[in-house]
């Protein structure tokens, strides 16, 4: 499997050495070569330390709109989520996008719980170089909802074969200068079969909000109210969230909506978050897997900007010149859509 | 609906009315000796926009029965667009009410401009029976053990 | 450039790791660690704001000397001659016993390492002791008796896998958030939890029985369970034959107890003691959760041993998911016990009234004889200091001004000493009575390794420079051995050089070293050869004692109770956001604004009757002190009952809590005292 991890390793290190970029963000080997960090990257030499794997434990593109600076060129080893996060992040002009090079991978999904060195497949899985049927149950759950395996809002995106080939499709002018210094020959590939997770997606997405819009709305405001009773408020979703990128936080104490000090805090806490992110939500399941009381928040995201992205007709993360829908008007829209407002 | 302490139940209302029409319609209303429920708390806001998604989301996690936002007619908007980000508002929030298990029709969107005391009067009648149809907010009788009690400011 | 630096987090015991975000030279953030088997990329507020403090204008960035009522900044090397010359005066002049020295549970294993060997080589005393004494003495003394080992049988992940999950006495979701979550856990695979708390914390909120029971009471509902397990025969017979001795002790103790005499003393009903101990005894694996609120009394030691036959009784020991886990408070706390830092125990719990086992350790360090007479605990300290029989004082990250019980005292017996040095990082309270103050680095500046709750030996990693002059504790303690002409026991240059020599007298630690610990995962003791790969559960095939032993008890009640001057029982406890003494949380600025002032829980029937509406001011009076504090009227706490945080040196819980101690552990009563409550016009 290392050879995908040489082309995209290869890619960097020229962007690395002809100054196309002057840092590299990547998740990387970390203490003992079997654990994972994020990193930022300025030294050629760490370029070796990059890895593919399918375990990304934060999002990068939160990382980089916390820690980058926006002023330096950047390239960027994003997932589909990633760079729809990016595109986000942009929008709330956090990040400069002329600044960032995306260097895309195909992604069907990425294990939350380590069990040694995994690649997701399409239909398969490898773990410690052993090959296996896929086990969904494995998978993130946001990542089961997932729609958007091939990064096309990349620069460039390579796609992990199972024989461990990486196939690399150039999306934008920057996608071939970036390519211009890679010193293996690089191929255009043939576009992805994306149907077979499209399927997948729907599957899943039918079942986890299925299984919310089935239930009684007493039921269901039941459902969502014990799990908030677990809630720490560690702010570990706002914190891991890309869309959250505010300096100030109207969830902080005295702020006049939630009391500082209260464990758990007001409903109102998760509730200000899902009117402040809901509609932006990119699906990246960074806020459900930083929570510490396994609280579904990102299915609850997810599903909310499914159901307003269905009013507006607005998919978040894909064209950055699509504004968010509640900070955008338009005289004559939702006239047309039908929306009760009694 | 009855509560089930045996009282007759009224839903308590909170109003967000834009200062330039709303707001001017209710005060319209009352002095033409309009008749409306009492139900009603008003809130002045400079536009309707001013109802920021959390307030709503506070009154009503908070245990109010009902949010009445009143705005300017579609290009009226004293600021050109602010009723226009409210209808989007609206349209969010009742979808993330919806998920959360809180009915919809607890938040209502009406446009009223300042002549329109009787449309205003009307729309206050028909939510406060729409409310009583529905019953009190779920989140007033659910008990929160452990949580601090009778914030009274000293 | 950023970097992510992974360390361990230095707030609670249950020993997350976190990646500091490292840039410029200076730590920027904290991000929680995925690859972490403990926190798993998840952290609680005190978590992800650990770095907040350790750029405050506050920290100490050279040594001070006191002149009058104020400090001047000195030299290192004066200072560390003017230390060197007073403790050696003290000792040539009064003898070794009148120092005494205080490590901390928040300093790394190396530093409480050192500073007791350089209590008991350089000056010659058992007078070394840390907070442990007021926090789980009672559990290394209770669970020592008991099963031979004073540290939590089992692993925190194993948690997930108990049918029953019985918490007493710990406030999980908001003391040990990362350690709650294996109960949540727990609870989603279908287990079922039982709560016994005088208070109705957060996870009452989810547990299936809610046992709340008068503060004080612990022994009277442990032993009512175990006489319904075994009216029922529901205990595990050939558990208690193959694995323990003393059984028919227990039984005689039992025979006598009714569940209505139980029930009048705990203030439980009957019918839910039985259903509670059902649950317990009926699950395949349950696991026994307690923190602070079963240890912190005068009957500390006998609440630890009660957890203990219960657990032994239904045979609940030696397999995961079941076990006796207390939760240690601080990042170190089972470190700084497991490497000496205590009055009667050289490293590795090594008695040193036991002679054969303090020869060795002589022999180890080089030297031909080491005190035998165990010293002073840290409350006796304090006592001796007011009695005039200890007249210096070495301090080192520890702020008794507010974490002892009955500051007035405290405070009164270091304006006794001669000679007060303070280590730390902050001018803290105690600080300020201090003659000399050394400047210490934080956390994120060093280097070393701490131990968590679940015996769980971590590595720690320079994120940063140290700050101004700032050096880590280890390294002046070294550099004062040396001025004290013993430099060549303390020859160190790096922890790892530390690491290796502790580990040759503390057998639990023999088979780690610093490359084993490089892992994420770190090691859990005992880990006895360089191949053996630590012990996640402890007592698998026998009790590190040989066998398990039941150690009857009867109830005693609290050393104060309520009566007509002082009505109320005052518990006392901590909160999400605070962290002790507040030195550090109380410089971190979202930690603090959550709750940044101490308040009194009252319970709204009482608030109605004394006339004392939610935020009034309120005076708090016991025997031994008055405070002024906020009312928080909240059905929290049960009539009766008032609760206060004990962090806010301005509202100090522990100017009334009672010092009262176990008779064994030494453990103070921070749990339980009378006190009176009025409204402030």
């Amino acid at each position: 499997m290392a050879k995908c991890a040489e082309v995209v390793q290869d890619i960097l290190r020229g962007m690395l050495r002809e100054r196309l970029v002057d840092e590299v963000v990547a998740f990387g080997r970390g203490l003992t070569g079997s654990d994972i960090l994020p990193l930022f990257i300025t030294d050629e030499q760490d370029i070796d330390r990059i890895v593919t794997t399918s375990y990304c434990p934060s999002s990068l593109a939160k990382l980089v709109a916390r820690y980058g600076d926006r002023n330096k060129k950047m390239a960027i080893v994003v997932r589909s989520c990633d760079a729809r996060g990016l595109v986000e992040i942009a929008k709330r002009r956090q990040v400069k996008p002329e600044n960032l090079y995306l260097v895309g991978i195909e992604c069907y999904g990425v294990v939350r719980e380590k069990r040694g060195e995994v690649y997701i497949f399409a239909d398969k899985m490898e773990v410690d170089g052993e090959m296996m049927p896929l086990d969904e149950a494995a998978l993130s759950p946001n990542c089961r909802r997932c729609e958007y395996p091939v990064p096309t809002m990349a620069d460039i995106s390579c796609r992990i074969e199972p024989e461990g080939d990486c196939l690399v499709t150039v999306n934008t002018e920057k996608g071939k200068a970036m390519l211009a210094t890679a010193s293996v020959p690089v191929q255009d590939a043939p576009p992805s079969d994306v149907a077979a997770i499209k399927e997948r997606a729907a599957r899943w997405q039918e079942k986890d909000f299925g299984d919310i819009k089935r239930m009684e709305p007493g039921e269901r405001l039941d459902y969502w109210l014990s799990q908030f009773d677990r809630c720490i408020k560690c702010y570990g979703c706002r914190d891991a969230c890309p869309i959250c990128v505010c300096k100030e936080c109207c969830l902080e104490p005295d702020r006049g909506l939630i009391k500082g000090g209260e464990y758990p805090p007001e409903t109102l806490f998760h509730a200000v978050r899902l009117t402040h992110v809901g509609e932006s939500c990119v699906n990246c399941g960074q806020c459900e897997a930083a929570c510490p009381m396994e609280i579904p928040v990102s299915k609850l995201y997810h599903m909310l900007s499914k159901e307003v992205g269905s009013i507006f007709n607005y998919e978040p993360g894909l064209d950055i010149d699509s504004l968010p829908p509640v900070s955008m008007v338009d005289e004559e829209d939702l006239l047309k859509t039908g929306v009760d407002f009694g | 609906m009855d509560t089930a302490d045996g009282k007759r139940f009224e839903p308590k209302i909170l109003g967000f009315l834009c200062n330039w029409c709303c707001y001017a319609g209710a005060d319209l209303a009352g002095v033409s000796r309009l008749q409306y429920p009492p139900n009603i708390r008003a809130i002045r806001v400079m536009c309707s926009a001013g109802a920021d998604p959390a307030y709503v989301m506070k009154a009503l996690l908070g245990g109010v029965d009902g949010v009445f936002i009143g705005g300017c007619h579609p290009g009226e908007c004293h600021y050109t667009s602010g009723n226009y980000y409210t209808r989007r508002r609206v349209a969010m929030l009742k979808k993330l009410m919806e998920i959360l298990g809180l009915e919809p029709e607890r938040l209502r969107l009406e446009w009223v401009s300042a002549s329109e005391g009787a449309l205003f009067a009307e729309a206050i009648k028909d939510f406060t029976e729409k409310l009583k149809s529905l019953g009190p907010n779920p989140l007033k009788v659910k008990k929160r053990p452990g949580a601090v009690v009778g914030v009274k400011r000293s | 450039m950023v970097r992510f630096v992974p360390t361990i987090c230095p707030y609670c015991g249950a020993g997350c790791g976190i990646l500091l975000v490292a840039g410029n030279g200076a730590v920027v953030d904290t991000r929680p660690w995925s690859e972490h088997p403990v926190s798993e990329g998840k952290l609680c507020i005190k978590g992800y704001n650990a770095h907040e403090f350790i750029y405050h204008p506050d920290r100490l960035k050279t040594p001070l000397i006191r002149e009058g009522d104020s400090f001047n900044e000195i030299g290192w090397e004066q200072a560390i001659k003017l230390v060197a010359g007073k403790l050696s005066e003290t000792r040539d002049r009064n003898g070794p016993d009148s120092l005494a020295f205080m490590s901390s549970s928040k300093c790394t294993n190396e530093d409480s390492y050192l500073l007791q060997k350089f209590a008991r080589v350089v000056i010659g005393t058992n007078n070394i002791d840390q907070c442990a004494r007021l926090c789980h003495m009672s559990t290394v003394v209770g669970l020592g008796a008991a099963f031979g080992s004073g540290a939590m049988t089992n692993s925190i992940a194993d948690i997930e896998e108990a049918g029953c999950v019985f918490i007493i006495g710990s406030d999980t979701m908001s003391q040990h958030p990362l350690v709650a979550r294996r109960i949540v856990k727990a609870r989603e695979n279908g287990a079922r939890i039982i709560l016994a708390d005088p208070r109705r914390i957060q996870v009452s909120r989810f547990a299936d029985m809610h046992l709340r029971h008068k503060p004080g009471t612990d022994v009277a509902l442990l032993n009512g369970m175990m006489k319904y397990i075994l009216e029922r025969g529901l205990e595990d017979r050939d558990f208690i034959s193959r694995r323990t001795e003393g059984f028919e002790a227990l039984e005689q103790a039992l025979a006598d107890l009714s569940l209505d005499e139980v029930e009048k003393i705990t203030g439980v009903p009957k019918g839910e003691i039985e259903a509670a101990a059902q649950l317990y005894a009926e699950a395949e694996a349950s696991c026994i959760i307690y923190a602070m609120g079963i240890t912190q009394h005068t009957t500390g030691t006998d609440n630890v041993l009660s957890l203990a036959n219960l657990a032994m009784l239904t045979g609940n020991i030696g397999r995961p998911g079941c076990g006796v886990n207390p939760l240690r408070g601080h990042n170190n706390v089972q470190g700084a016990c497991d490497v000496g830092a205590l009055a009667e125990f050289l490293p590795g719990y090594q008695a040193v009234a036991d002679e054969q086992k303090r020869k060795a350790v002589a022999q180890a360090w080089g030297v031909a004889e080491l005190p035998a007479s165990p010293g002073f605990t840290a409350v006796e300290m304090m006592n001796a200091a007011v009695e005039g029989r200890v007249k210096a004082m070495y301090i080192m990250g520890e702020n008794p001004m507010v974490s002892d019980p009955d500051i007035g005292h405290v405070e009164q017996a270091l304006n006794a000493l001669d000679f007060l040095v303070v280590q730390d990082i902050f001018l803290t309270e105690t600080a300020r009575l201090a003659d000399i103050v050394l400047p210490a680095s934080s956390w994120a500046e060093r280097d070393g390794t701490f131990t968590g709750t679940d015996r769980r030996v971590q590595r720690l990693r320079q994120a940063a420079e140290p700050l101004g002059q700032s050096r880590p504790d280890w390294a002046i303690i070294c550099e004062l051995a040396g001025e004290m002409k013993a430099g060549d026991s303390f020859a160190f240059s790096s922890t790892a050089q530390i690491f290796d020599e502790m580990k040759k007298v503390t057998p639990q630690y023999a088979g780690m070293s610093f490359a084993r610990l490089e892992q994420p995962a770190g090691l859990q003791w005992p880990c006895p050869r360089e191949d053996h790969p630590g012990t996640s559960i402890l007592h698998v095939e026998q009790f590190t004692r040989g066998k398990g032993k039941f150690h009857p008890v009867v109830y005693r009640a609290a050393a104060e109770n309520p009566d007509k001057e002082f009505p109320f029982i005052l518990t006392t406890g901590r909160i999400m956001s605070q962290w002790h003494s507040r030195s550090m949380t109380g410089r971190s600025p979202t930690l603090n604004a959550e709750s940044p002032e101490g308040y009194v829980e009252i319970n709204p029937d009482d608030a109605r009757k004394l006339g004392v509406a939610d935020r009034a001011m309120v005076e708090v009076r016991s025997r031994r002190g008055t405070v002024q504090t906020r009312a928080r009227v909240t059905d929290r706490v049960a009539a009766g009952v008032v609760f206060m945080p004990f962090h806010f040196a301005e509202a100090a819980a522990n100017r009334l809590t009672n010092a009262a101690l176990d008779p064994v552990a030494k453990i103070p009563e921070f749990k339980v005292c009378a006190v009176a409550l009025k409204t402030v016009k």
